[in-house]
C-alpha cells in the first residue's frame, strides 16, 4: 500500500515539475511558438502592367495559368483511396503516377534553376512530404483550363488536393515581336536575395530576361502587397491579423510599335532574303534586321531582327529543348541585332565624312575629285618606298571620272571619301583630309561610338577607332591607309543598325540627333497616363545648315540619279536614302573559308526616308551577307515605306 | 454469494463514482472542443456520450453482480480471452496498420486489447488469491508469470505493445500486493533487464521507432512533430489556458490525435495548469478510493481486483501524462475516462463496477 501512494507522489513530482517548467517558465516562448504556427506572411502578387503597341494591340499580358497541386499531410492514410486519387490524377492530366525511368543527363535541372513539368506524382509527393509536408506542391503544371476545372469539380473526392492559379505571361504576337517583348524567367539563386529584398517571392514571381520585360522590369512588376494571415494546420486562410500592405499593380507600357507595319517590316525581310536565296550559291542569307523610326520623334514603329524566336513559349516556363536549341544556334535568334549586332557599316558611314569634310571646309561643294578608278596611297612615314604604298579602289573598277559633292554622294563614290578623308591632292590643291580624329569626331556627333539609350537591353555602341585606340587594342600606329578605309565605313569601323539609322536623323530633323524609344506611355492601373510621351534627343550636332541640306540633297539624288536610282518612287512621294555594301571578314565568315582576299563577303544595308520635303518615317534595312544594298537591302526598305504611307492613308480616312 | 440488498447499495462509493462522472463529463466537452467542426470528426462527442451512458449500465451491472462469481469464472475467461486473441490473426480487422479489432458479427467493434486488460485484472487477482501460500516457492512465481506472459505476448503480437506493457504491469502489482519476496524480486529484475535485447527483438518496428525517437529525438524530425505540438500545446496554455473551445493549437489543428493520446495537451492549452491539476486530483482521487476499497475488501480476491484496477487507472495516465509531456515515449496509451474510445471506457466502466461490487459486500459495515 505505501509502495502504491510512494509511486503515486513521485510521479505527481515529476509531472507536476514538468507542467511548471512548460506552462510557468517556457510559457512565453512557447506561447511565440504557437503564434508562429498559426501566422505566416502571406506575399500578394501584384499584377504586372501590360504590354500594348502604339494602337493599343496586345503585345504582352496575364492569364491564368492552373496548377494542379497537393499538399502530402492532407492526404488519406489509406493507401487504397491514396493509390485512387494518383491513379485519377495522373488520368486527367497526363502526369505518371511514378517516374519513368530517365537518362541521368535530361532529369537535372537546367541552368536557368527550373525544372520541366514535375516528374511522376509519388515521387514529387515523397519528397515534398518530407521537406514541407503542410505546403502545396505543383504535381501537373499549367494544366488546360478544362482540366482545372475537372479536378475543382472532384476536389471534395480528392483529400489533399487543390487546384492553385497562378498569372502567367501571354504573348498574343509572339516571334513577331518577340525582340522587343523579350520573355520572363524564374528568379535565380544569384539575384534572389535582391528581389526578395524588393518583396518578390522567388519560388512564385518570375522577372524580365529579354526585351522591354527586362528593361522596364522595375516599371511593370509594381509592388507586390503583404499580410499576415491566421491559418490552420493545412494552410486554410482564417482572417488577416494586423495591417494589410495592398498589391500596387504594375505600370501599362504603350510601345511606340506598330504592329501592322511590324508585320509587314517582317514578310519584306523574310521576302528579300528568300529571293536572293533562289539566286544565291553558297551560305543562304539567314539574319537581317529592320527598323522603321519617326526621325522626328524618335519613335521606333518596327524593329526586325531576324531569325527569331517564339516568346509565347517562354510564357509559362522556359523550355529546356527550345532554349538550349535557341542558345545554340550560329546565328544567335536570342539575340536582338538592331541594337546587339555590331558590323562594318561601309557606305551609310560615309555621311560622317561627307559632312565633316563640308563642315571644316575641306571641300566645297562644286570642288571636283577625278576618280580614276583606283588609286595609290603613299605612306606618309616612307614616302619614297614604293613597297609601302597601297592600292586602294573604287567599287566602280574604271571610275566615276570628275565626282563632285552631290555625286560623290550619290553615287557612293569609294576614291572621293579617301581623297575626304584620308587627303588628295586635286588641281593644285593639297588637302591631308579630315583626318582620323575629325572623323572620330564627327562620328561620335551622329550618334557612332555610344550606344543610342533604347529602352531594350543589350545595346552595344559600336566602334569608331582612333590613334590611341589602335595602339593601345592592334599595338600598331595608325596609317594614312586606315583613315581611308575607315572613310568607307570600312576596317576598324563597327556600328549597330540602330545606330546607322540615327546618324540620318540631323540630316532629317535640322541637326538633331534624336534619342530613339521604343516606349510612348506609361499607364498606371488604370489606364491613366502617368508618363506622357515627350521627345528626346541626344545631343544638338553642330553641323551647319548648308552643310545638313547638302548632304540631304545628296541623298534625294542617290534615289533620283544614283546608287537607288533603280528603286523607284512611291505613289509620287520623293524619297531620300544611301545604300551600303560593306565587306567583312568576322568569325563565321573565316570559319567558312570567305575571307577571300580581294573578295570579302558583304552585308547589304539601305536606309530610305520620305516624303523628302517634310520626312515622317526612316527605314534601315540590313541583311548580313546581303552582299549588295540597293538590290537585297532596298526592296525591304522600299515595301516598308510604301506601307507605310498607305496606313496613314488609312488612319486619316477612319479618322477623318 | 449474494445480490446487494436495498440496504447494501448504501456502501457504494460515491466519491469514486462523482470522480469518475465528472471525469467522463469533462472528456466529453474536451473530445467536442478538439473535433469542432471538423468534418470527419464530427460524430466523436455524441459517440463518447452514448458509451458513458452505456458504461453506466454496465457499471452498475457489474457492480450488482457478486463479484466472487468472476473468480469461479476466471480460468473460462482466460481461455476465453486467449481464444479470441488468437482468432484475431484469422478474422482481425486492420486499422491503423494493426490488427486491434475485433468485428463481433458486423453489429460492433471491440478491441480485444482493452478485453484483454480487464481479464487480466480478474485472473490474476484470482490466480493469487488461490496461492497465495504458495508464493513463498519462486516456482510459482515463474508459474504466474508464465501465465501472465502468454496474452501478454499475444496482444504484443497484434501489435499492441502498451497493452502487453500493462497485463505485465497489472501483473507485477498484484504479485507485490500479494507478497512478493524480496530476493525473488531481485532475482526477477536481474532477469528482466538480461531480458530486454529479446523485447526489442521481439517488437515491431514502429514500436522500436517510437522509443527510438524518444531517445534521439533529432534522428527524426518529422515523426517529432507530434510531441512537438503537444508541447507548445501545454506551453501556450500557461497558468489558467486560452479558454473552451479557444486554443489556437486545438481549435487550429497544429495538436494532432488531440480527442484521444493528446487530449491532455489539449486540456493543458485551453484550462492551463489549474485545469490539468483539476483532472490529475480527479484521477488521484479515484486512485485513492479505490486503493482505500482494496484495504476493507471481505478476502484477498477483492482486494487484488481492487490493486489491478488502481493500478491499471493510475499506470494508464501516468504514461498517458508522460507521453504528453515527453517524460516518456509515445505508446499510445489513452487518458482513462477522458480520451475519446469505446472499447477504453467500457471497460474502465466495467473495472470500477467491479470495484464498486468489491465495496458494496465489504463485511466491516454489514452486520
Amino acid at each position: 500500500m505505501g509502495t502504491f501512494y510512494a509511486l503515486i507522489v513521485v510521479s505527481m513530482i515529476a509531472i507536476v515539475s514538468q507542467l511548471v517548467r512548460l506552462q510557468v517558465i517556457e510559457h512565453v516562448s512557447l506561447s511565440e511558438l504557437a503564434i508562429e504556427n498559426r501566422q505566416s506572411q502571406v506575399n500578394e502578387p501584384a499584377p504586372r502592367g501590360v504590354i500594348y503597341d502604339r494602337n493599343g494591340v496586345i503585345l504582352a499580358h496575364n492569364l491564368p495559368s492552373f496548377n494542379v497541386t497537393i499538399t502530402p499531410a492532407d492526404l488519406p492514410d489509406d493507401d487504397v483511396r491514396l493509390h485512387e486519387i494518383y491513379q485519377h490524377l495522373s488520368a486527367v492530366t497526363g502526369t505518371p503516377i511514378s517516374t519513368p525511368p530517365q537518362d541521368a543527363g535530361s532529369a537535372s535541372a537546367n541552368h536557368l534553376g527550373e525544372e520541366a513539368p514535375p516528374a511522376g506524382i509519388t515521387d514529387v509527393v515523397y519528397l515534398q512530404q518530407s521537406i514541407a509536408p503542410y505546403d502545396p506542391v505543383v504535381v501537373a503544371l499549367d494544366v488546360p483550363r478544362e482540366v482545372a476545372m475537372a479536378v475543382s469539380e472532384e476536389l471534395r473526392n480528392l483529400p489533399g488536393v487543390d487546384i492553385k492559379v497562378a498569372p502567367a505571361r501571354d504573348y498574343p504576337t509572339g516571334a513577331l515581336t518577340s525582340h522587343v517583348v523579350g520573355y520572363m524567367g524564374p528568379i535565380t539563386r544569384e539575384v534572389e536575395d535582391f528581389y526578395v529584398d524588393k518583396g518578390f517571392d522567388a519560388s512564385r514571381d518570375k522577372i524580365g530576361y529579354a526585351g522591354i520585360e527586362a528593361f522596364m522590369q522595375d516599371t511593370l512588376s509594381g509592388k507586390n502587397g503583404s499580410k499576415v494571415v491566421e491559418h490552420d494546420v493545412a494552410g486554410l486562410e482564417l482572417r488577416a491579423v494586423g495591417e494589410v500592405t495592398p498589391a500596387v499593380p504594375g505600370n501599362s507600357l504603350v510601345l511606340t510599335l506598330d504592329v501592322r507595319l511590324q508585320a509587314i517590316a517582317e514578310g519584306a525581310l523574310r521576302q528579300s532574303m528568300k529571293l536572293e536565296n533562289q539566286v544565291r550559291r553558297g551560305q543562304p542569307v539567314t539574319n537581317g534586321v529592320v527598323i522603321a523610326m519617326n526621325p522626328h520623334t524618335g519613335e521606333i514603329l518596327a524593329l526586325i531582327s531576324l531569325p527569331t524566336y517564339d516568346n509565347q513559349q517562354f510564357a509559362r516556363f522556359i523550355p529546356v529543348d527550345y532554349y538550349t536549341e535557341l542558345h545554340d544556334h550560329p546565328h544567335r535568334p536570342l539575340l536582338n541585332q538592331t541594337i546587339s549586332g555590331e558590323h562594318p557599316p561601309g557606305s551609310v558611314f560615309k555621311l560622317v565624312v561627307a559632312s565633316g569634310a563640308m563642315q571644316e571646309g575641306i571641300i566645297t561643294p562644286e570642288q571636283r575629285v577625278f576618280d580614276p578608278g583606283e588609286i595609290e596611297i603613299v605612306n606618309r612615314y616612307f614616302p619614297n618606298d614604293p613597297g609601302k604604298t597601297r592600292k586602294v579602289v573604287c567599287w566602280k573598277r574604271d571610275g566615276h571620272g570628275y565626282v563632285d559633292f552631290i555625286t560623290g554622294i550619290a553615287q557612293s563614290c569609294d576614291v572621293y571619301f579617301y581623297a575626304l578623308g584620308g587627303g588628295f591632292e586635286e588641281g593644285g590643291v593639297d588637302s591631308a583630309g579630315l583626318g582620323i580624329d575629325l572623323i572620330h569626331q564627327y562620328a561620335t556627333w551622329l550618334g557612332y561610338n555610344q550606344p543610342t539609350g533604347i529602352e531594350l537591353p543589350g545595346e552595344l555602341g559600336g566602334l569608331i577607332p582612333n590613334r590611341d585606340w589602335k595602339r593601345l587594342n592592334v599595338g600598331e600606329n595608325w596609317s594614312t591607309g586606315d583613315t581611308y578605309i575607315a572613310s568607307i565605313g570600312q576596317g576598324y569601323v563597327l556600328a549597330t543598325p540602330l545606330q546607322v539609322l540615327n546618324s540620318f536623323t540631323p540630316f532629317i530633323n535640322g541637326g538633331s540627333l534624336v534619342r530613339p524609344t521604343i516606349i510612348r506611355e506609361v499607364l498606371d492601373g488604370e489606364g491613366n497616363i502617368v508618363q506622357p510621351f515627350v521627345p528626346q534627343i541626344i545631343h544638338q550636332t553642330p553641323l551647319k545648315r548648308t552643310v545638313l541640306d547638302l548632304v540631304a540633297k545628296g541623298l534625294r539624288q542617290v534615289m533620283t540619279d544614283g546608287t537607288g536610282k533603280r528603286l523607284g518612287e512611291i505613289n509620287g512621294v520623293a524619297l531620300a536614302g544611301k545604300t551600303g555594301t560593306a565587306e567583312y571578314c568576322d568569325n563565321i565568315a573565316q570559319k567558312t573559308g570567305r575571307c577571300k582576299f580581294g573578295s570579302w563577303p558583304a552585308h547589304a544595308w539601305f536606309v530610305g526616308y520620305g516624303p523628302f520635303e517634310d520626312p515622317e518615317i526612316a527605314v534601315l534595312a540590313f541583311i548580313y551577307s546581303g552582299e549588295e544594298g540597293a538590290t537585297v537591302a532596298g526592296p525591304v526598305v522600299m515595301e516598308v515605306l510604301g506601307a507605310y504611307f498607305e496606313l496613314q492613308a488609312i488612319d486619316r480616312g477612319t479618322s477623318g | 454469494m449474494n445480490a446487494p440488498n436495498r440496504r447494501a447499495w448504501k456502501n457504494l462509493d460515491w466519491s469514486l463514482l462523482v470522480a469518475m462522472v465528472l471525469l467522463v463529463t469533462f472528456g466529453i466537452a474536451m473530445i467536442r472542443s478538439s473535433t469542432f467542426e471538423h468534418p470527419n470528426l464530427a460524430d466523436t462527442a455524441p459517440k463518447q456520450t452514448q458509451f458513458a451512458l452505456a458504461g453506466a449500465v454496465l457499471l452498475f451491472l457489474v457492480a450488482s453482480i457478486d463479484y466472487r462469481y468472476w473468480q469461479s469464472l476466471s480460468r473460462i475467461l482466460y481461455v476465453g480471452i486467449i481464444l479470441l486473441l488468437a482468432g484475431l490473426f484469422v478474422t482481425g480487422v486492420v486499422a491503423g496498420g494493426a490488427q486491434r479489432w475485433f468485428d463481433f458479427f458486423g453489429l460492433f467493434f471491440v478491441q480485444p486489447s482493452e478485453l484483454a486488460k480487464i481479464g487480466s485484472v480478474i485472473w490474476i487477482a484470482s490466480f493469487f488469491a488461490r496461492r497465495r501460500e504458495k508464493l513463498t516457492q519462486f516456482k510459482w512465481v515463474l508459474i504466474s508469470m508464465v501465465h501472465a506472459g502468454i496474452p501478454a505476448a499475444l496482444v504484443m503480437a497484434q501489435p499492441s505493445l502498451s497493452a502487453a506493457v500493462m497485463i505485465i504491469i497489472i501483473w507485477m502489482s498484484i504479485l507485490w500486493a500479494a507478497g512478493l519476496r524480496w530476493r525473488h524480486l531481485a532475482f526477477l529484475s536481474g532477469a528482466s533487464l538480461a531480458g530486454l535485447p529479446i523485447i526489442w527483438l521481439l517488437m515491431q518496428e514502429y514500436q522500436r521507432d517510437r522509443i527510438a525517437n524518444f531517445l534521439n529525438p533529432a534522428a527524426d524530425p518529422g515523426a517529432q512533430y507530434n510531441v512537438r505540438q503537444a508541447l507548445i500545446s501545454i506551453g501556450s496554455g500557461g497558468w489558467f489556458g486560452q479558454g473552451y473551445n479557444q486554443a489556437s493549437q486545438v481549435q487550429l489543428r497544429f495538436l494532432k490525435v488531440r480527442h484521444t493520446d493528446f487530449i491532455f495537451s489539449a486540456t493543458a492549452a485551453e484550462f492551463g495548469l489549474l485545469g490539468v491539476l483539476v483532472v490529475m486530483i480527479l484521477l488521484i482521487v479515484m486512485v485513492a478510493r479505490i486503493l482505500r476499497i482494496a484495504t476493507i475488501a471481505r478476502e484477498p480476491f477483492g482486494a487484488y481486483l481492487c490493486y489491478g484496477m488502481a493500478t491499471m487507472i493510475f499506470a494508464q495516465a501516468f504514461f498517458n501524462i508522460g507521453m504528453n509531456l515527453n517524460l516518456l515515449p509515445v505508446i499510445g496509451l489513452p487518458l482513462p475516462f477522458v480520451s475519446y474510445g469505446g472499447s477504453a471506457l467500457l471497460t474502465l466502466s466495467v473495472g470500477v463496477g467491479l470495484v464498486q461490487s468489491v465495496v458494496l459486500r465489504h463485511r466491516k459495515y454489514e452486520f
